[in-house]
């Protein structure tokens, strides 16, 4: 071993980067590969078909529904997430607020709670006959017949979108509130000595300064979104009637219950790709943070 | 004069407003959980009361009492723990090696491989599933927890090693340099000096990665197969995954997985939000 190589710190960073190597791009370049070759479980060797399988998602009108499913369960879910993070955590900034660390810790308990709880939880909440939501709905009037939630196509995106904003709203709160800390408080002062009101603190200091850490809340957000599995796994399965199966549920379908490791793999570069470009955002943007 | 006790007025109704908007957020955000221990000490025959009750009138322990007789579970439950432990003391070790090396060194090349492990905290688990099932399947691992051990990694370490670079670059160079000239090696400087002071930027790391590993779902469902090697999420899922569910028993292992998590958090609290808004923000 030079001693060149020792005094660059190179070998600090060797045995992660082997780890990562191995279990996220080996997968990766293996998946890309894979997706060009037609692979089931029931073939002896895997056969060349170019993008033969990209052509055959296409067609598939299950994963074309994958995809409107996901824009809605992504956007669906960060559109609220983001807002009420967003309002919590101006809320609980406020000055006056007493007891914020004890306010912040039951606020984060979705967020801490495994999501297979909350799955297991909510399942029990919206059940149909004797579930805690349909009870509360129809005492305040809400609705006058009991819902199943989780089972009608119409109902069951919304409510797995519902459980979902739950789980992350405190993660976005949690960053924002640490955006929020960061703003001068000088320059607020000088603002009000201007006779600013507070909309206009708000439009022309604070957010100015919290903007960068909300975009990149938001893209992180989005990606998560896109990837979340366990969610829509546990509570609807990816149905009733395909309504609530997203890319990633289609994906575990096809290569576990089906087999097809091949349209499997096609179908994941895909996600990856939108992941990536997502990515890109988010990275220009937290280094554009890091040069201010 | 009467317009500043009306703008007086004004901020204290809006400071109620403030607190019954943030209380009405915590109801909401705490309730699935009150209502997961409340089902919990349910008897059957309470369990389906009409209206429902928060404190049941004859609470048991009947549902924990069943659930911590399953056997399963006390498997699952060991394999949770064997899993977590482990995949917190590895990443934790190469998060520091490398949350150093990136910290204190610019090499050819480190930029880009920095960027790289931003990169890989979104990358989907769906997307590298098929192939680390093929790799471990090749290797005979399928159905061990080391493999689980191993997948879990590609979850944790890209966020460990970004938390504690950040971490390390707020630690004084002078400590170091000061145990350099005494004698010490680069590796002993960073064992001996620098990592008592990196305590809480290493407990964050960790508990990050506890959360994570704990309630890993996607790796666990498909590398482990059997009972033998099941985790909890696994276990959990099954149970309400059935026909005719108990949820008196569902809700009583849910609580029971949710328990180790929700205590490590109350008593880690301080470390673990600096820790999660230095690594996710500041990158």
């Amino acid at each position: 071993m030079g001693k060149k190589v020792r005094q660059s710190g190179i070998l600090y960073v060797v045995p992660a980067l082997a780890m990562v190597a191995l279990v996220m791009l080996y997968p990766l370049v293996y998946t890309l590969i894979i997706s060009f070759f037609k692979n089931t479980l029931f073939m002896k060797a895997p056969e060349f078909f170019g993008i033969g399988q990209y052509k055959a998602l296409l067609e598939d009108r299950y994963f074309v529904g994958s995809i409107s499913q996901t824009l809605v369960w992504t956007f669906g879910s960060v559109f609220f997430q983001f807002t009420l993070g967003f309002a919590m955590a101006l809320l609980l900034h406020q000055q006056f607020v007493k007891g914020k660390t004890v306010l912040r810790i039951f606020l984060m308990v979705p967020w801490v709670l495994p999501s297979v709880i909350g799955s297991a939880v909510w399942k029990w909440m919206y059940n149909a006959d004797y579930g805690i939501i349909n009870y509360v709905l129809k005492t305040i009037g809400v609705i006058s017949q009991n819902k199943t939630w989780l089972s009608s196509p119409d109902t069951a995106m919304l409510s797995v979108i519902v459980v979902n904003v739950w789980k992350m709203f405190p993660y976005v709160m949690l960053m924002i509130e640490a955006a929020l800390q960061g703003v001068s408080k000088e320059l607020k002062e000088a603002a009000v000595i201007d006779g600013a009101g507070k909309f206009e603190i708000f439009r022309n200091v604070t957010w100015p300064a919290i903007a960068p850490q909300c975009y990149s809340v938001l893209l992180l957000m989005l990606v998560w979104t896109l990837n979340a599995f366990t969610f829509v796994y546990n509570l609807t399965g990816g149905g009733p009637a395909h309504s609530t199966e997203v890319m990633a549920m289609y994906i575990y379908k096809k290569a576990f219950t089906d087999f097809d490791f091949g349209m499997a793999s096609a179908a994941s570069t895909i996600l990856f790709v939108i992941c990536m470009l997502i990515s890109l955002i988010y990275i220009r943007l937290t280094k554009e943070g890091d040069a201010q | 004069m009467k317009k500043k006790t009306g703008l007086a007025e004004k901020g204290k109704a809006w400071r109620i407003a403030t607190y019954v908007l943030l209380l009405f957020m915590i109801l909401i955000a705490v309730f699935p959980a009150i209502w997961m221990l409340s089902t919990a000490i349910k008897s059957p025959v309470e369990l389906y009361d009409m209206p429902p009750e928060i404190i049941p009138d004859e609470p048991t322990l009947g549902n924990f009492v069943s659930v911590l007789q399953n056997s399963k579970m006390y498997r699952a439950f060991f394999n949770s723990v064997v899993i977590t432990i482990s995949v917190v003391a590895l990443t934790l070790f190469f998060s520091v090696l490398a949350g150093y090396g990136f910290a204190r060194f610019k090499f050819k090349g480190s930029g880009v491989l920095k960027v790289g492990l931003l990169f890989g905290q979104m990358i989907p688990s769906v997307v590298i599933i098929i192939p680390l099932y093929f790799l471990f399947s090749k290797m005979k691992m399928l159905n061990s927890r080391a493999s689980l051990v191993v997948a879990d990694m590609a979850l944790t370490i890209p966020m460990g090693v970004i938390m504690l670079s950040s971490f390390f670059e707020s630690v004084p160079r002078q400590l170091e340099e000061a145990a350099k000239i005494d004698g010490c090696t680069g590796i002993q400087a960073l064992f001996r000096v620098v990592l008592p002071v990196a305590k809480p930027g290493m407990i964050s790391v960790a508990i990050y990665t506890f959360i994570n590993a704990w309630e890993e779902f996607l790796f666990a469902l498909n590398l482990t197969t059997s009972s033998k090697t099941r985790t909890l999420p696994i276990a959990i899922s099954m149970f309400s995954g059935e026909f005719a569910v108990d949820w008196g028993a569902t809700m009583a292992a849910a609580a029971v997985v949710a328990l180790p998590v929700l205590l490590i958090f109350l008593l880690c609290n301080r470390y673990f939000v600096q820790g999660l808004s230095d690594g996710a923000v500041k990158g």
